[in-house]
């Protein structure tokens, strides 16, 4: 499958000399809702600001449906629409005139019963002609997501999007999202609530120090979730796995005192009591034995937390 | 051509909004009027007609109104928008950074323009009201107002510039502040000095004093509009000076031409280079 973004190699420093990426690579796929995790500082809004146009590339490149961001930027900008992390907008203006005036500003003929439309499925439309300093930090972002597709936008970046909005409002928000996505618009979003990203992705990337450290299927991811771990406390540590134990696939740690062994839940049988066994006859002696389910969350944190 | 267009209709838009343009013509047309009536008391007996002295005390009212009502339009355009980050925004459209700054300086020159109008234009009908003006006269009026938005234009770019440069609206606006200030009043301050205490033989040279005299655009704009207006009073002893040698309307308004697009295209390039 072609991919929508096609991110190369891409990589920022800024004029303070500061990293923010190091040699990104991504693609995205068309019609798919990506989802980018990572703690704060991690060079998610560089990285869509770099793809968006506002910030430049140190090196490395991106291109949208085929077309270079920075020779092509006119029909790459056309097809993208941007909701920022930050809440800016006209104080001033009406929600109305803010979104039609975004519209305008991609060259497109005024459509009133698009914007309605999008007003009204974005619950803004009672609202559209109040100033927007009147209204909530959530109506604000709505406000801006509303100017995101003011032009009817292929791709749609949010940047934390669910950024201090109330719990029935996101539901409704992701409903939005995933009506979008039925239309055919690709969806990149990124956000600090992994239940978020677990709920609505099909692709989760997780980035950490501007290093991309992990590209993958959600559904693959939750896979690996679905798995277990046994781990036995050994009693005299050991070197090397005995061959005959080689097909459990068990790994060693804690400098050989910690045995561990993954298996599947759903896997009839789990291979337990076939290991235990084993384990008996090759004279392997354990003091206490745990099991544990690794979480997404956990996966994020063992993930991004900084080498000691 | 588009993307400039809807850019400028938003600027319009919000001058409209926030009265600005309904404020500067109101400030316009009162001390407009009250120059007009005040000036035909004593030019009553003079064969002047209303309206050419009119054009003469709105000139000199110009020289110090419009340059302000630029530069407050202009000081935050820029930085303003910045520092709220709607700039950020707006640069992920498909618009190109001189679209937003020349869209801006259509706008802003079209709120100038109508408040210009209507503001001098209460003048211009009480003096047609009032007496006999001919064509000479009219056409004056006119190329008052023409020369006035170009003036204006002059601190519109300046202004622009001005809040390109640096980071903060606050600093943006002392930087205007400090234009209007050495621009309008002290550069003529320091060539009267020069021109008193030379007495009569200057120092610098005539010709020096020409230059020096043309190269401020609101000297030129005075200049301008005294050579437009022959036999009128002459706007201040200063251009009285200068101005003796017949300067032409070319010559003026071409510098004050050179002057909005200098910093303009100053604006245009900064603006380029400038990392978000
Ligand atoms: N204009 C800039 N100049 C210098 N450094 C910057 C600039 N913008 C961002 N950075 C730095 O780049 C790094 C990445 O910032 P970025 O905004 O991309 O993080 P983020 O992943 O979006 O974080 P958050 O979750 O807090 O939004 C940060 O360390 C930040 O300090
Ligand atoms: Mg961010």
């Amino acid at each position: 499958m072609q991919s929508i973004i096609a991110v190369s190699e891409l990589s920022k420093v800024y004029a303070s000399g500061f990293q923010a990426l190091k040699s990104i690579d991504l693609d995205i796929r068309p019609g798919e809702i990506f989802a980018l995790l990572g703690p704060n500082g991690a060079g998610k809004t560089t990285l869509i600001s770099i793809i968006c146009g506002i910030v430049n590339a140190s090196t490395g490149g991106v291109t949208v449906a085929g077309h270079d961001i920075r020779r092509d930027y006119r029909v790459t900008r056309a097809m993208i629409g941007l909701v920022p992390q930050e809440l800016t907008t006209d104080a001033f203006e009406s929600v109305w005139n803010t979104v039609s005036f975004s519209r305008g500003l991609f060259g497109k003929p005024a459509n009133p019963r698009y914007i309605e439309k999008v007003l009204k499925t974005l619950s803004l439309w009672d609202k559209k002609d109040d100033r927007i300093m009147t209204l909530s930090g959530g109506m604000k972002r709505r406000v801006l997501i509303a100017k995101a597709l003011s032009h009817e936008p292929r791709i749609l970046f949010l940047d934390e999007p669910t950024a201090g909005v109330d719990v029935e409002l996101r539901q409704a928000m992701w409903e939005v999202v995933r009506s979008l996505r039925d239309s055919g618009v690709t969806i990149i979003l990124t956000t600090h609530y992994i239940e978020e990203a677990e709920d609505m992705a099909d692709r989760i990337g997780v980035i950490n120090n501007g290093e991309l450290i992990l590209v993958e299927d959600k559904n693959e991811l939750m896979r690996k979730l679905g798995r277990k771990q046994l781990t036995l406390q050994l009693h005299d540590p050991l070197d090397t796995i005995p061959d005959k134990l080689s097909a459990y696939g068990l790994e060693l740690a804690a400098g050989g005192v910690e045995l561990i062994y993954t298996y599947d839940t759903q896997g009839e049988p789990t291979g337990i009591t076939a290991l235990l066994g084993e384990l008996q006859q090759a004279g392997i002696r354990f003091k206490d034995l745990n099991t544990t389910q690794r979480s997404l969350q956990e996966i994020f944190v063992s993930l991004v937390k900084k080498p000691a | 051509m588009k993307i400039v267009l809807v850019i400028a209709h938003k600027e319009i838009c919000d001058a409209l909004r926030n009265r600005w343009v309904a404020a500067s013509a109101l400030l316009l047309a009162a001390l407009s009027l009250t120059l007009a009536l005040l000036g035909t008391a004593p030019a009553g007996s003079a064969k002047a007609s209303m309206l050419a002295v009119t054009n003469v005390s709105l000139a000199s009212l110009s020289v110090y109104l419009v340059p302000l009502i630029a530069l407050m339009l202009s000081f935050d355009a820029l930085a303003g928008e910045f520092e709220r980050g709607t700039m950020l925004l707006l640069l992920t459209y498909p618009v190109q950074r001189w679209q937003v700054l020349v869209g801006k300086f259509c706008g802003h020159l079209c709120v100038l323009f109508v408040a210009i109008v209507c503001g001098y234009g209460c003048a211009a009908l009480l003096a047609a009201v009032s007496g006999d003006n001919g064509v000479d006269e009219w056409f004056g009026f006119g190329s008052l107002i023409g020369s006035s938005v170009l003036l204006g234009a002059v601190f519109l770019a300046l202004g622009y510039l001005a809040s390109m440069v640096v980071r903060e609206r606050a600093t943006a606006a002392g930087i205007a502040i400090g234009l209007w200030i050495v621009l309008v009043v002290l550069y003529d301050l320091v060539l009267l000095g020069v021109l008193l205490s030379s007495q009569g033989s200057l120092a610098i040279g005539e010709q020096a004093f020409q230059v020096l005299l043309l190269a401020n655009p609101t000297d030129a704009y005075r200049l301008f509009n005294l050579a437009g207006s022959h036999g009128a009073t002459l706007v201040s002893g200063l251009t009285e000076a200068g101005g003796g040698a017949a300067t032409g309307t070319l010559l003026p308004l071409s510098v004050m031409t050179v002057w909005v697009l200098t910093p303009l295209v100053a604006t245009s390039l900064l603006f380029r280079r400038r990392e978000l």
